[in-house]
C-alpha cells in the first residue's frame, strides 16, 4: 500500500485520511486489543486514537519513526481509556480473586497472537498494562513508573506477577487445546 | 510451543507471536472515525494572486509611476537647460514661435544700418510709460506712437509674421544703450522691470523689441514681442553682449533634494478582538510599554513649485517589542503527554505584530497523582519578545507655508512596509493556577511564527524647514504614522501600531 500523504492529512483531506486509516488500522487495532478489556473497548480506543492522530499530526516533527509516533499516540489513548474506567491504575492491584479459574479455550486454527490477546484480556488491567508496556512496547521500569505514577518497585513486582499469571493462563490454554 | 513458555524466553516468545500481527476492526470503523473528525481546517479561501496582492501591486505601481514622472521631468529640464545654454540663440527662438515673432539671423547690412540709425534717433525712449501691445506685453507710448506713424507695423502686426534682423555689433551697441537706460529707470513698466532685474537683461529686450519691416527697408519698425522666460534666466554664453557686460549669471539650485533623516517615535498598539480557527483557541498579545524606537531615512524629493513637493526614499526600522498574553484553557483541552494524564499540551494561535504564531505550551500538574478534572482552569501569563526589522518606503506629498528661511510644511502619504526579519520567542511563562506549572526546558513550548511580508501604512507630519543656505536646510517635524488594518492568513485581525514621534534631518538641494 502506498505511503500515506501526511501533508494532505494535515490539510484535512478526507481521502488521504482514509488512506492513512487503511494503512494503520490493522496494526493499531491489534495494539488496542492487547490493552482493552474487550473488542468493543478496543474499537473505542481505535476510534479515539485515530482522531487524536489526525488532530495532532502537526506535532510530528519528523524526528524518529513515524509508525513509532503513531503507536505512542495509540498507547496513550489506550491508557487514558483504562484510566477513565478505573480511577487510577495504581488501584488496580493484583488480587487473586480477579483471576479466572479457567482460561478461554484455544482454537487450533487461529494464530498464537489471537490466543495471547484473549489471555491478556483476562488479566487485570494493571498487570496487562505493565506487561504490554514492558514486554511489547519496550518501556523500562523507571519509564513505566513515571507513566503510571507508581514506584519502580511496584512496576517490577507487578510485572513478575503479570508474567506468572500470563504463563499460567497460556499453559492452561495450550493444555486444554492439546488434550 | 508449550516448551517455550517454560523457559526464560517468554518475553521473546510473546514478542515473536505478536510480530506483524494485525486485526481488522469493524467495517464501519472509518465512518465512526470520520464522524469524530473536525471539519477540514478552515483553509483560507483561495484567492487569485491578483486579488490577493492587487492593492499592494496598485500601490507599488502608483509609487513607481510618480517617481518615474519626477525622474523624467528632472531629466527633461536638465536636457532643456543644457540645450539652451550650449547652443546659439536662434535655436531658442525657433522653439518659441508660439510667442509671436520668428526671428532669423540673416545679416542685411543695409537694413541693419538703417535700424541702427533709427534706433539711435529714437530719443523718446527714456520717457516710455507702459501700456499693452497686441501681443499682450506692455506697450510703450513711444511704441504706440511709432506704430501709429508707421502703417507698415500695423500691417505687420495684423499679418502676424515679422522678421527681425538684429545681429550686428553696431546695432547691438545702440540698443544696449537703450536697454541700459531702461534698466536704470525705476519706474519702468513691469515687463522691463523684469528684464532689468534678471541676470542678463540687456540683450533679450533688444532682440525682442526690434522689428524690421522688409517691405519698407528705409523705415525701422519697433514692436514688442513677449519674452520667453527662460531667456531671462539663462542667457546664451555665446552672446557677444555678455562679453561686454560683466554680469555673472546666478545659478539657482534645482528643486531636487536628498535628505538624511531620522524619526524617533513611541509606538502604541491597538489590539483587536480575536476570532479563532475551528478547534483552536486564539489569543492576542498586548504590548507592555511604548518604547522609543527609530527609523533611519534616506529621502529624495522635488519641489514641484513654491508650495507643493513630492518625497520618497527608503527607511530602516529595527524594533524590539515586549508583549504579554494570558491564554486560558480547561485542563481537558490539553492533549495528553504520557499516559498518566498529568502532563498536557495546549495549542493555540497567538496574534502578534509580525503575524500569527502557532504556539504549543506544555503544562503539568504540580502534584503527581490522578489527573485533575477536565474542567479545572489552566491560566498563564506569558511574556513574549519580538524583534522586527522593516524597510519602509514612503510616498509623501508636501505643502509649504510662508517664505524666507523658515518655512512650515505639512506632509501626508503612504508607507509601503516590507518585513525583512521577524523573530518571536517566549521569555516568561507564569501559571496563574498553583496546581499546574509549565514544563521546564526547551521541551516546554514551541513557537512557529507565520509572518506577513508586506503591508501598507500611512504617514502624516508637520513641522518647519530652516534653510542654512541656498543648498542645505534642516527640518524638524512631528510625525504620526500607522498601519492600515491587516489580517493574517486565517483572516484574523492583527494588532495595529501607531507611531508618534519627531522627524529630524537635513536636506541638500542640488
Amino acid at each position: 500500500m502506498a505511503e500515506p500523504n501526511l501533508q494532505a492529512c494535515l490539510r484535512g483531506d478526507r481521502l488521504a485520511q482514509k488512506h492513512f486509516f487503511e494503512c494503520f488500522k490493522g496494526k493499531m487495532f491489534a495494539l488496542c486489543l492487547r490493552y482493552a478489556n474487550s473488542r468493543e473497548d478496543a474499537e473505542d480506543v481505535l476510534q479515539e486514537g485515530f482522531v487524536k492522530v489526525f488532530r495532532d499530526l502537526n506535532q510530528y516533527t519528523g524526528a524518529g519513526n513515524f509508525e513509532g509516533w503513531v503507536r505512542k499516540v495509540f498507547v496513550n489513548t489506550a491508557l487514558q481509556h483504562l484510566q477513565r474506567n478505573k480511577k487510577s491504575l495504581i488501584t488496580m492491584e493484583l488480587d487473586g480473586q480477579d483471576f479466572p479459574d479457567e482460561p478461554e479455550s484455544y482454537l487450533s486454527d487461529e494464530p498464537p497472537a489471537k490466543n495471547m490477546i484473549r489471555i491478556l484480556q483476562q488479566l487485570p488491567p494493571g498487570y496487562r498494562t505493565i506487561f504490554n508496556l514492558h514486554i511489547l512496547e519496550g518501556y523500562s521500569h523507571p519509564e513505566i513508573a513515571e507513566i503510571l505514577d507508581i514506584s519502580v518497585g511496584t512496576s517490577k513486582s507487578q510485572l513478575l506477577r503479570a508474567k506468572a499469571h500470563f504463563r499460567k493462563l497460556l499453559e492452561s490454554s495450550l493444555t486444554t487445546w492439546q488434550s | 510451543m508449550k516448551e517455550n513458555i517454560h523457559d526464560d524466553k517468554l518475553d521473546d516468545y510473546v514478542r515473536k507471536s505478536f510480530e506483524g500481527h494485525e486485526e481488522d476492526p469493524s467495517a464501519n470503523m472509518w465512518s465512526r472515525v470520520e464522524g469524530d473528525l473536525l471539519p477540514p481546517a478552515a483553509v483560507p479561501t483561495p484567492r487569485t494572486s491578483y486579488l490577493r496582492y492587487g492593492w499592494q501591486a496598485l500601490a507599488a505601481t502608483v509609487i513607481l509611476i510618480l517617481f518615474s514622472m519626477l525622474v523624467c521631468e528632472h531629466l527633461y529640464y536638465e536636457e532643456k537647460l543644457r540645450t539652451l545654454t550650449g547652443k546659439p540663440i536662434e535655436e531658442h527662438e525657433s522653439k518659441d514661435k508660439g510667442h509671436g515673432q520668428a526671428i532669423q539671423k540673416t545679416p542685411n547690412p543695409t537694413s541693419l544700418t538703417q535700424s541702427s540709425k533709427q534706433l539711435e534717433s529714437t530719443s523718446t525712449y527714456p520717457d516710455i510709460v507702459g501700456s499693452t501691445n497686441p501681443h499682450g506685453s506692455p506697450t510703450l507710448p513711444t511704441e504706440q506712437k511709432v506704430i501709429e506713424e508707421n502703417p507698415s507695423i500695423q500691417q505687420a502686426q495684423k499679418s502676424g509674421g515679422k522678421q527681425v534682423n538684429l545681429i550686428d555689433t553696431q546695432a547691438e551697441k545702440s540698443v544696449s544703450q537703450i536697454a541700459q537706460h531702461l534698466n536704470d529707470k525705476t519706474d519702468a513698466p513691469p515687463s522691463l522691470i523684469g528684464v532689468a532685474k534678471t541676470e542678463a537683461p540687456l540683450l533679450q529686450p533688444i532682440a525682442e523689441s526690434i522689428t524690421v519691416n522688409q517691405n519698407s527697408p528705409k523705415t525701422v519698425d519697433i514692436a514688442f514681442v513677449p519674452i520667453p522666460t527662460i531667456w531671462l534666466e539663462r542667457p546664451s554664453p555665446n552672446s557677444p553682449a555678455l562679453a561686454q557686460i560683466p554680469i555673472e549669471p546666478v545659478r539657482k539650485p534645482s528643486d531636487w533634494f536628498v535628505g538624511l533623516q531620522t524619526t524617533l517615535f513611541a509606538s502604541i498598539e491597538k489590539t483587536r478582538t480575536q476570532s479563532s480557527r475551528p478547534g483552536r483557541a486564539a489569543f492576542a498579545s498586548k504590548q507592555e510599554s511604548a518604547g522609543i524606537s527609530s527609523i533611519w531615512w534616506i529621502k529624495t524629493g522635488k519641489k514641484l513649485n513654491t508650495r507643493f513637493s513630492l518625497e520618497s526614499g527608503i527607511g530602516y526600522q529595527n524594533t524590539a517589542r515586549t508583549a504579554t498574553h494570558t491564554p486560558r484553557f480547561r485542563f481537558g483541552d490539553g492533549i495528553h503527554q504520557g499516559p498518566s494524564g498529568i502532563r498536557r499540551t495546549f495549542n493555540y494561535d497567538l496574534n502578534t505584530y509580525g503575524g500569527t504564531a502557532e504556539v504549543s505550551l506544555r503544562m503539568e500538574q504540580t502534584i503527581p497523582g490522578s489527573p485533575a478534572p477536565d474542567n479545572e482552569p489552566v491560566t498563564l501569563r506569558i511574556t513574549t519578545s519580538e524583534r522586527t526589522e522593516l524597510l519602509r518606503i514612503p510616498l509623501l506629498a508636501g505643502y509649504r507655508f510662508g517664505r524666507g528661511r523658515f518655512q512650515a510644511q505639512a506632509k501626508v502619504g503612504l508607507l509601503g512596509n516590507f518585513v525583512v526579519k521577524n523573530e518571536l520567542d517566549i521569555s516568561a511563562r507564569v501559571s496563574q493556577n498553583t496546581r499546574f506549572r509549565p514544563v521546564s526546558g526547551s521541551d516546554g513550548y514551541s513557537v512557529q511564527l507565520k509572518q506577513g511580508k508586506f503591508f501598507l501604512g500611512y504617514w502624516m507630519s508637520a513641522g518647519v524647514e530652516f534653510k542654512l543656505n541656498r543648498r542645505i536646510s534642516l527640518l524638524a517635524e512631528t510625525a504620526l504614522a500607522g498601519d492600515f488594518p491587516r489580517n493574517d492568513q486565517y483572516r484574523h485581525r492583527l494588532p495595529e501600531r501607531f507611531l508618534l514621534g519627531l522627524n529630524v534631518g537635513a536636506n541638500y538641494y542640488f
